[in-house]
């Protein structure tokens, strides 16, 4: 399928509202290119530059994503659900018993 | 502006440092609260016997590490350091020693049974390594299974009697050194097995498959990493370390029986992870396991001199272990 609407969910450009053949260039004979004016060949060059833009920035992310997918496996701590705020509360708290558990062990060292 | 992306940049890294080295700060700084309160703790002798006991828990801890960075672990490591210690004991005994094991035997040379209890552990290591990659067994079921069965071996072996009367030669290896015994041999074997092993993991295709086994096994395999291979050859060194450990041990404490290395794994993985070793596989270095080791030890000797009761003592140590963990798997979720 070769027709493409550059006003699609992909563009969102209200400047590119022009039903464009991707082939136009090669398919359309001299006449029909010399009866466009100016402005609607512009319109429609950037139009075509614009969405080639996109599709190459779709296709780098999915290449990304490919990349990814190919080399992820889960490793255990993937498993654990906790937040970095939650961690950081948890390591404080353990820091704190840390040093209770060596004060209290002291103290009771004293005790007769 | 340049100040203050500076300050930033600064900031930054400080707080990455000391994410990084939150352990290692507070237990330096214990050292030193110690160092203070008791003048006795910062002697040549204390340190010297902290350097001892670092070397033998290093190269234990040396070993265990290639387990744990494959994503794996070794709990059999004390047992078998049990073994290797009760084996070099008991071929190791003065020919005139009237309680000994074997009656008949006369005083064998110490390379030669250096050698045998290596073979022994490699063996077992061997067996480990099999188990988990071609049987597919998780290391922790694996090598708890094989604690055990090292254990039952180990007392049927000596019979559960503990064993002395070793030669003079085999425990000089111990009290003596070089530069009139001030360097202590110990410490030399344990710098010689560190550098090998840095060696290995920085500069061999060994290390480079271990990494990426801890990494990703799966794309390891694909790239044409001989997991099975490469996972038994980290097991059977690992067990070779313990054996190792365990000539030096039985040599260090004049003597051996079945306890001897017990609980000795739980450390060198608690110094393994201080050291900055991921128990998420794929992550550690030489330099940092020496580092936890040392740290360890240093909390240990610590809390004797701050007059703690022994039984806080390993309330205080596994709490290390568990803060160890928490902040490793913090570097991972904060990297995420």
């Amino acid at each position: 399928m070769n027709k493409h609407d550059l006003s699609d969910n992909y563009t969102n450009n209200s400047d590119a509202k022009i039903s464009v053949d991707v082939e136009a260039p090669l398919n359309y004979d001299n006449s029909q290119v010399q009866s466009m004016s100016a402005g609607e060949l512009e319109q429609l060059a950037s139009a075509l530059l614009e969405k080639e833009n996109e599709l190459s920035k779709k296709e780098e992310d999915l290449k990304k994503k490919e990349a990814e997918y190919v080399n992820y496996k889960e490793k255990a701590y993937d498993k654990i659900n906790i937040s970095v705020k939650t961690l950081d509360k948890i390591i404080v708290i353990l820091f704190v018993a840390l040093i209770a558990a060596i004060f209290i062990g002291m103290f009771k060292a004293q005790l007769p | 502006m340049d100040n203050v992306v500076k300050k930033k940049i600064n900031k930054k890294s400080v707080a990455r440092f000391l994410e990084n080295n939150a352990i290692t700060i507070l237990m330096l700084a214990v050292a030193v609260g110690v160092g203070f309160y008791k003048p006795s703790f910062v002697s040549m002798a204390s340190f010297k016997n902290l350097a001892l006991n670092t070397a033998v828990r290093f190269i234990i801890a040396a070993g265990v590490s290639g387990c744990l960075i494959t994503k794996g672990t070794d709990l059999s490591a004390g047992r078998i350091v049990g073994l290797s210690a009760c084996i070099a004991a008991i071929l190791l005994q003065k020919a005139d020693y009237s309680d000994k094991f074997y009656p008949n035997l006369g005083e064998m040379n110490m390379l030669t049974v250096l050698l045998i209890v290596l073979a022994v552990c490699a063996v077992i290591g061997i067996a480990n390594g099999a188990v988990v990659s071609f049987l597919k067994v998780p290391p922790f079921i694996a090598t708890l299974g094989m604690q055990t069965l090292v254990y039952g071996l180990c007392l049927v072996y000596t019979g559960a009697k503990p064993i002395g009367g070793l030669q003079k030669n085999y425990t000089l290896l111990s009290t003596s050194g070089l530069f009139e015994n001030k360097f202590p041999y110990i410490i030399l074997i344990a710098l010689v097995v560190g550098l090998y092993m840095w060696f290995l993991y920085n500069k061999t295709r060994y290390g480079k498959y271990m990494y990426a086994i801890g990494g990703n096994e799966a794309a390891a395999e694909v790239a044409g990493v001989n997991c099975n291979k490469t996972k038994i050859l980290i097991y059977a060194l690992a067990a070779a370390l313990y054996g190792l450990a365990g000539f030096i041990l039985a040599s260090k404490s004049g003597g051996a029986s079945v306890n001897t290395g017990m609980g000795y794994e739980l450390e060198a993985i608690a110094a393994c992870t201080i050291g900055g070793v991921s128990t998420n596989g794929g992550v550690g270095k030489i330099s940092g396991i020496l580092i936890g080791v040392l740290v360890f030890e240093l909390l240990k000797v610590s809390l004797q001199f701050m007059g703690v009761e022994t039984s806080y003592t390993y309330i205080v140590q596994g709490l290390v272990i568990i803060i160890a963990v928490a902040l490793d798997l913090r570097k991972y979720l904060a990297k995420k």
